[in-house]
């Protein structure tokens, strides 16, 4: 026996592991959540941005 | 964008197979595999966009999870270490009936991460020079370690009445 013989092992692990089919909810849920923190994140960085230019200006004394 | 993300999930479920096996293959606990499967479906998602078909949807399925397990394992290291070949896992079990199948289980669990990445990829019919672009690897880095493996496991397995020949 050698490596080659387990192939059709790997793929009839692979058949078994697609039984099940993907919740198409659960994969929305993934991607749409990621793009949710990317929005929210841009949005912190931005108000940051600007407290933060505007305390520099405020310790400038202008 | 609604377009994309059905085709996305289409893609996804015609190859769940794959992505399924692999969280199975590096994670022994369901929450540990239901986590990795959420990293995998996500960068998958980031490079959906930038995917031009230059290879096959499963190379580029394969090398993006795989590239996100091997990180992801890295950054865990410690964890997975207390859990390793010990902890004989309900993963495979389901299919244990066969005894091919729990060999290769063993010979999955036995493997370091990357060797493990090389091995996969090998069942599945990669040559070395398909493997090495995958994992960002030299098709000589690939070769060598391959051998290595088989050496490996023939020693480890030949107490265990398998035999593992040298091809």
């Amino acid at each position: 026996m050698n490596l080659n013989s387990l192939k059709p092992a790997w793929q009839q692990f692979q058949f078994l592991n697609s039984m099940p089919s993907i919740d198409k909810d659960e994969i929305l849920f993934i991607i749409e959540r990621a793009e949710e923190v990317r929005i929210n994140n841009t949005h912190r960085y931005l108000i940051n941005t600007l407290m933060f230019t505007v305390l520099i200006i405020s310790c400038q004394g202008g | 964008m609604e377009l994309q993300k059905r085709k996305f999930i289409q893609t996804l479920d015609a190859h769940r197979g794959i992505i399924k096996s692999l969280c199975k293959a590096y994670y022994a606990s369901q929450d540990d595999q239901k986590d990795a499967f959420q990293d995998i479906v996500l960068q998958l998602w980031k490079s959906f966009e930038t995917f031009r078909g230059s290879s096959e949807i499963s190379t580029w399925i394969y090398s993006v999870s795989l590239n996100t397990l091997l990180s992801k394992v890295r950054k865990e290291k410690r964890t997975i270490a207390t859990e390793s070949f010990g902890a004989y896992e309900p993963s495979f079990s389901t299919a244990m009936a066969d005894s091919d199948m729990e060999l290769l289980h063993m010979v999955i669990q036995s493997l370091k991460d990357v060797d493990k990445a090389i091995v996969i990829l090998y069942l599945e019919g990669y040559k070395n020079k398909e493997i090495s672009r995958i994992l960002n690897f030299t098709p000589t880095n690939i070769s060598t370690r391959l051998n290595r493996v088989r050496a490996e496991l023939k020693a480890k397995f030949k107490s265990q009445h398998y035999e593992f020949k040298q091809s």
